[in-house]
């Protein structure tokens, strides 16, 4: 049983708010969803070997990054609360 | 002429283009005119572009100088999680309902190279979380064959796109049968690439080691010529391969293909077993072996992706916080801003997915379900590649039934299971195309039904010869 506690815990941790009523469904529905991917743990497993793709190394050279500013106005564009080169947030520290 | 673009093919239009029998704007023109006749009804695209005309003229201007591509001037359609600078890229959510892509996927690049003519973007199930557009924040994609049934998903208005004549060939992405799934229940040919084949660089990511982009199309020819122009190695997607990282498989003109009797069974419409079986005995005609296989990991791919993909899914989604971009609720602290925005901006089923994804990967959980789901993961892909060693393809059918009803699959895990054929393809990264093999009527109406098809890593080339085989045979 997924207590309603458990439910609140986790939308704490996810930063989602959520409603007495929306516990209550989500409890229902992590439920029954647990339920199913539950049959994992009844297969008798030997951890393989073998990775799922193949395995290579992909690190490159460190290089030189993109001149400085050239995306800058383009993504603070989107910024929903802006000061001039700044994203304006709410106090970190109290 | 234009009627006949309805039916034309991609190498048809290339002809067309070439010899001067018709321009791209025309051929654009005739798709956004369908499309915008046809969206009324059947909600595919998001929204449709009308600087493609410019892009067209573009086109137009290229193949008169003989600078053509596969692509050149042809029209296509993209998934609305695939970034396109300065058009928006909504992921069909609220929460990034006037987000403007900053830079451009590299798929988009590729085709933006070959000249190819963007018409707009199209619905899917919100952050590509579902398998029938009913989780979309902007309404469901109905299917063209029966509009009160699902299109499929979470590609679903990509392949309604093609199915309804609003585009010649469509981009989607698969992460758990999103691309097989809305082809098969729209009568189309839709492929998934193998993992990495295709660059996930500005494709707005779900679970990041699922995910793929692939083509939609008429035919599986249309399916390959697109798949050609947008593969490929990519600097900034590190899991990408080009053709050396897996030995290429071999392409025998008679071949083995196996069927894992044990897992088609129970749950599969009789009439679509029926569709099934006659597929099989096609490719007897063509001279191919059938051979019954057992796979008896495969069953639990379904388990393993539902832990899996919502742990990626809960990390991918993080980012969604108000803060850079996106829907940001006032708050009186940050906290608070970050719980609203992220409330408000996300629907019911993404929601539930963050908090699975969330409970498996947290301290007293992490091992019974992640860990346990990565070791099954790895023995279903070691299942595959045994399997691999004595038959050349697989063959299932691609969904248990035809379109289900819009509203009918209220409860989550009734509309998980719709993934059940698709879903080890992406746990083990290995390509699958779903194919159309005919319709069954339900409730009057002919719903198309669709056969997949599975071969080992980089193995397109066997999907496209046995695929093409089906479609001409008999």
């Amino acid at each position: 049983m997924i207590k309603k506690e458990e439910i609140e815990k986790l939308a704490e941790l996810s930063r989602i708010e959520v409603t007495p009523e929306e516990v209550r469904k989500l409890s229902k529905d992590i439920e029954s969803i647990l339920e199913y991917v539950g049959e994992l743990t009844e297969l008798a497993v030997e951890e393989p070997e073998s990775a799922v793709g193949a395995l290579r190394n992909v690190m490159r050279e460190d290089g030189t990054p993109h001149e400085s500013g050239v995306f800058t106005d383009a993504l603070l564009e989107a910024v929903p609360d802006r000061e001039k080169n700044y994203v304006r947030v709410k106090k970190i520290l109290e | 002429m234009t009627k006949e673009f309805a039916t034309m093919s991609v190498e048809k239009m290339r002809k067309g283009l070439d010899e001067g029998t018709f321009t791209s704007v025309e051929l654009t023109e005739y798709f956004l005119k369908q499309s915008k006749a046809k969206n009324k009804d059947i909600n595919a695209y998001l929204e449709l572009y009308d600087d493609a005309i410019e892009s067209a003229k573009k086109a137009d201007e290229r193949i008169k100088k003989g600078d053509v591509a596969t692509l050149t001037g042809i029209p296509i359609a993209l998934k609305d999680n695939i970034l396109m600078t300065g058009k928006r890229a909504s992921a069909g959510s609220k929460i990034l309902e006037e987000h403007v892509a900053t830079y451009d996927a590299f798929v988009v690049e590729k085709l933006k190279k070959e000249g190819a003519v963007v018409l707009g973007r199209t619905n899917l199930d919100e952050f590509a979380m579902g398998s029938s557009t009913e989780n979309s924040a902007f309404g469901v994609v109905k299917n063209p064959h029966d509009f009160s049934r699902v299109a499929g998903g979470s590609s679903g208005g990509s392949a309604a796109a093609v199915a309804m004549g609003g585009a010649p060939v469509s981009l989607g992405s698969d992460t758990g049968g999103s691309i097989r799934e809305p082809a098969s229940f729209c009568g189309i040919v839709g492929l998934k690439p193998t993992y990495g084949s295709v660059s996930r660089s500005g494709l707005i990511a779900l679970g990041s080691s699922l995910d793929v982009i692939g083509p939609f199309g008429k035919t599986v020819r249309d399916c390959e010529l697109v798949f050609e122009v947008i593969k490929g190695k990519d600097p900034k997607d590190s899991t990408t391969i080009d053709e050396n990282t897996y030995p290429k498989p071999q392409l025998k003109r008679k071949m083995t293909i196996g069927v894992p009797r044990d897992f088609i069974g129970n749950g599969v419409s009789s009439d679509v077993l029926e569709y099934f079986e006659n597929t099989l005995k096609k490719l007897k005609q063509e001279g191919h072996t059938i051979k019954d296989i057992s796979l008896p990991y495969m069953k639990y791919s379904l388990a393993a992706y539902y832990v899996i993909m919502p742990a990626e899914a809960s990390t991918n989604l993080a980012r969604f916080d108000g803060m850079r971009y996106g829907l940001s609720s006032e708050g009186n602290t940050l906290l608070e801003v970050y719980k609203k925005s992220r409330a408000k901006g996300f629907g019911e089923e993404t929601r539930r997915r963050i908090l699975l994804g969330t409970y498996v990967l947290s301290s007293g959980y992490y091992d019974a379900y992640y860990g346990r789901a990565t070791t099954v993961r790895k023995m279903i892909a070691d299942e595959f590649k045994n399997a691999f060693k004595s038959v050349d393809a697989i063959a299932t059918p691609t969904v248990p039934t035809p379109a289900f009803k819009i509203g009918e699959k209220a409860d989550p895990v009734s509309m998980y299971l719709a993934d059940i054929f698709t879903v080890p393809a992406n746990i083990a990264g290995i390509p699958g195309i779903s194919l159309p093999v005919g319709v069954i009527e339900r409730n009057k109406k002919q719903l198309p039904v669709g056969v997949q098809l599975l071969a080992p890593h980089s193995g397109e080339n066997i999907l496209f010869k046995l695929g093409t085989e089906i479609e001409n045979c008999c």
